[in-house]
């Protein structure tokens, strides 16, 4: 492996980690918002629950993934920086307000209601904004004038291309987070909020399915052609294929319930399980379709790399950084997001106040 | 108004109102961490319920804070791509340690604030030392990469691109230890004197109860001493920082003090308006030989002139040299109002309860963060106009996209509603959560058990 393959390798593994962290948390939040519209306590507060802890460190996590770009691309950091202007400004805003009120809501019992309007619509709107990010990279969006880069804002926000990953990234985090709450809520014992979960899992799953394979196929005009690409390539094969049983198994354990009853945590644990792989696996396939580029048809990893001493700098410093805090964040995990006993009185408080 | 000028103001205002966010939590931390300490030295519990309350603005500024340090974080690379791209080649490291720095600050700000009176007293000291730490590193980090700006070492610049790249060398440029030092400690004064401004506030309030009185009380002290310590700390290193100046920025001190002219005994002058066109400074008050003193430690050291340099990279010399001159006013006048307070403290003097000494003292809350956003604006405006000092100007950093108008329109909507809540939201929490109920004797009637919930 080339250095500069290494740097996109580990800059894929923190989009893979945060696509995963944030689906979950911006989907709770819109799970929550819908139960709370409908009345649903039991539902709201197990997802209530979850979301409140745990954004702070997501955001750190986004954070690392401008920055590791800077360190490892810097070429490709700015040609995404002239590029972004529009669409990072909106979803800055959206990240913003949602943060924000987060706090507002916890801090004061007056923002309580409006903390869970901001938060559940822009727990829908983000995995959509995030995810155009891919077809802006997958090229025919973006011209390069001179040493310069222009967006093409009108063609980007009118294709349908952009759309229809928008509609995928949805449907996806919606479909990945009930996995997870339902997880939470079998472990808080709550089997009527757990049904709603699975059954808001069984809606989600084939739609998002589906909207991704349609994505992938239709083409972006002047860009990348994931799909047809990657069919060279077995690895391609072998990942989707894979992506594709997992969903099955998965799917076939969800529907394979009876409603209205309790079931075992390691099912749970499964369902979600096959969840989270299925999600790995497609997004391997979609990088082995991806590579080398960062920016069709301007920048690969090799030609916007950064010089080898700032490279090998800042891949140490943020592996190195990493190993040593995941104990801790796993400590930290195991005392407010895994500790049953935390999840099932925590619920129980939010239905008592409603 | 240009699109490099909109640039400018956009990213100036960011930034102006994540530092607001990010100094309080810097410094409230701090505060919290001191009255955890005196709690278990003292016994005295209403250093805790001082620490409760502290905790509750910290939690709603912090989160706040990341919310508008995010927002800096991707409009720099989107408002200045081209500097980034040199950033990432040199002086990415601080960054990179940062986001360290920020896990380390959530996840003990957690700890404390989800174990609340569940965790030992030692604990509790232990775990808001690290929020501390965190916290204090963050905006260090940071800083050191406008310390950078100021002064770029660890690379040679070959046509606007990075040769023989030295990232740690870059990290410890001759800025920074000046630099970082007056940032932390200024940070700790601002906010010691904010606090001491709420309990001022407090003390003016009439139909005080005798705990409440006593809890004020006790508190302005903490926060005067905190503040009295640093802001003597911060003018020091102040003033190191102008030495170094002197011998990194020369151009930089000569447009902060107005020199024209390359001199020996050079004055200071305080005050004035700085006239360009007739290359002197109208109605300061001259202290002959003083700014030699400063910069040199020789009252006849020579001090450059702007003369030494083009006059195209002046920056605006007026408003550069009062602002200069307010923070240095404002950083004078917060050690004479500690020296006051305690002088008077010890001679139990009839004043120190005074209404209007109360009044100053809730008006230098105010001037303490006025300095902050001051120092800034004068550090960023005298480089003008470079964004690496001699390296790469602004103009050449700025981004070619077009519709930074419309950034702008949301950015401003955004803060005005964030600021607004923020507000709304402390002034709501403190209404619901007297005072009088948390200095009473059940803990539990306080909040913050179920506040764990509060992240
Ligand atoms: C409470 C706030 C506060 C107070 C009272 C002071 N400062 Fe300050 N100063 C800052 C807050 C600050 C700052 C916001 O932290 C700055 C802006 C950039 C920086 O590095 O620190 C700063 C920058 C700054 C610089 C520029 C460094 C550079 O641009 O490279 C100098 C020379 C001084 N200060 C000197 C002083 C002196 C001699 C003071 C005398 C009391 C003083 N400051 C009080
Ligand atoms: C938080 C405290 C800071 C404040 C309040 C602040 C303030 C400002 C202001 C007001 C401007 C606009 C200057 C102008 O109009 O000429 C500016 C520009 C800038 N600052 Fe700072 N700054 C801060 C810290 C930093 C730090 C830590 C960095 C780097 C990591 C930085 C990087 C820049 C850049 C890149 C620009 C744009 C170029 C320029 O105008 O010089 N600033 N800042
Ligand atoms: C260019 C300049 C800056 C950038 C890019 C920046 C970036 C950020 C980011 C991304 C966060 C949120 C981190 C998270 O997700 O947890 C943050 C928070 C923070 N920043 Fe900034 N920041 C800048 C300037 C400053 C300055 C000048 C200071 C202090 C003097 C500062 C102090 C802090 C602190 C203490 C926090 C933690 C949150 C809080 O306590 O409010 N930052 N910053």
């Amino acid at each position: 492996m080339t250095l500069p393959t290494m740097g996109a390798a580990f800059l894929w593994v923190l989009v893979f980690v945060y696509s995963i962290l944030g689906a979950i948390d911006f989907g709770s939040s819109f799970w929550r918002w819908v139960f709370h519209l409908r009345g649903n306590w039991n539902a709201e507060s197990v997802a209530a629950t979850y979301v409140s802890p745990t954004w702070e460190l997501i955001n750190a996590f986004l954070i690392v993934i401008p920055v590791a770009l800077v360190g490892l691309f810097p070429a490709a950091a700015y040609a995404f920086g002239t590029v972004l202007a529009l669409p990072a400004t909106l979803l800055l805003i959206l990240l913003a307000l949602r943060g924000a009120y987060l706090q507002f809501g916890y801090a004061s019992a007056r923002f309580r209601k409006h903390m869970v309007y901001v938060t559940g619509i822009t727990g829908l709107l983000l995995p959509g904004v995030f995810i155009a990010l891919l077809p802006l990279t997958q090229g025919g969006f973006v011209t390069r004038v001179g040493s310069s880069y222009a967006f093409a804002a009108g063609a980007f926000f009118s294709s349908l291309p952009v759309y229809l990953f928008m509609a995928f990234g949805i449907t996806l985090a919606l479909y990945l987070s009930a996995l997870f709450l339902a997880r939470y809520a079998q472990q808080a014992g709550s089997w009527s909020a757990y049904h709603r979960f699975r059954r808001g899992a069984l809606w989600m799953g084939p739609i998002s399915l589906a909207l991704g394979a349609v994505a992938l196929r239709v083409p972006t005009p002047g860009g990348l052609a994931i799909v047809a690409g990657g069919l060279h390539s077995v690895w391609f094969v072998i990942f989707l294929v894979a992506s594709l049983a997992c969903f099955a198994l998965g799917y076939l354990g969800l529907v394979m319930q009876e409603r209205g009853h309790p079931v075992t945590k390691q099912r749970a644990l499964w369902q979600l399980g096959f969840g989270i792989a299925q999600i790995v696996l497609s997004q391997f396939a979609y990088a082995v379709g991806h590579v080398p580029w960062l920016l069709y048809p301007y920048l690969t990893f090799a030609n916007s790399a950064s010089n080898h001493v700032m490279f090998v700098s800042t891949l140490l410093v943020l592996i190195v950084g990493l190993v040593i805090l995941t104990p801790a964040l796993l400590w930290f995990r195991s005392l407010f997001i895994v500790d049953a006993e935390y999840v099932a009185t925590h619920a129980q408080e939010g239905r008592h106040s409603h | 108004m240009t699109e490099a000028v909109m640039a400018r103001a956009l990213f100036g205002i960011t930034l102006g109102y994540h530092i607001t966010y990010a100094t309080l939590g810097v410094g409230i931390p701090f505060l919290i961490f001191l009255a955890e300490v005196m709690t278990s030295r003292t016994k005295d519990e209403s250093y805790r319920v001082f620490a409760r309350r502290l905790t509750r603005v910290a939690i709603l500024l912090v989160g706040v804070g990341i919310v508008t340090g995010t927002t800096v974080a991707v409009m720099l690379s989107v408002l200045w791509p081209k500097f980034m791209e040199v950033v990432g080649q040199i002086i990415n490291l601080p960054f990179e340690l940062e986001v360290f720095a920020f896990i380390i600050e959530s996840l003990f700000l957690a700890i404390y604030v989800y174990g609340g009176d569940r965790l030992k007293p030692r604990a509790r000291i232990v775990s808001s030392f690290f929020v501390t730490l965190g916290a204090g590193l963050s905006a260090l980090l940071v800083t050191d990469v406008n310390a950078f700006m100021n002064t770029p070492t660890g690379m040679t610049w070959v046509h606007g691109t990075v040769e023989n790249p030295n990232p740690w060398l870059a990290m410890l440029n001759p800025s920074m230890p000046y630099e970082l030092s007056h940032v932390l400690a200024s940070a700790y004064m601002a906010v010691a004197f904010v606090f001491a401004a709420a309990a001022a506030k407090g003390l003016l309030r009439r139909n005080l109860t005798p705990a409440e009185r006593t809890y004020h009380r006790k508190n302005l002290t903490l926060t005067m001493a905190v503040g009295g310590v640093t802001a003597v700390i911060t003018a020091f290193v102040g003033d190191a920082s102008g030495k170094m100046m002197a011998t990194y920025q020369p151009e930089k001190l000569a447009a902060a003090e107005g020199l024209f002219h390359t001199t020996t005994y050079a004055p200071l002058v305080i005050g004035g308006i700085v006239e360009p066109a007739k290359q002197m400074i109208v109605g300061g008050i001259p202290i002959p030989g003083m700014l030699s003193w400063l910069a040199t430690t020789q009252l006849s050291g020579k001090v450059l002139g702007l003369d030494a340099f083009p006059s195209w990279t002046w920056p605006a010399l007026a408003p550069v040299h009062l602002m200069f001159d307010t923070m240095v006013g404002i950083g004078t006048f917060a050690i004479g109002l500690a020296f006051v307070y305690f002088v008077l403290r010890w001679r139990k003097h009839a004043w120190l309860f005074a209404r209007w000494f109360l009044w100053v003292i809730y008006a230098m809350g105010f001037l303490g963060m006025l300095a902050i956003e001051d120092g800034w604006v004068f550090a960023e405006e005298a480089r003008q106009p470079w964004i690496i000092y001699n390296l790469m100007t602004v103009d050449q950093a700025v981004t070619t996209t077009p519709g930074i108008g419309w950034m702008f329109g949301g950015f401003m909507a955004l803060f005005t509603v964030l600021l607004i809540a923020t507000v709304v939201t402390l002034r709501t929490y403190f209404r619901n959560h007297p005072l009088d109920g948390e200095l009473a004797p059940s803990p539990k009637a306080t909040g913050l058990a179920k506040g764990g919930v509060a992240l």
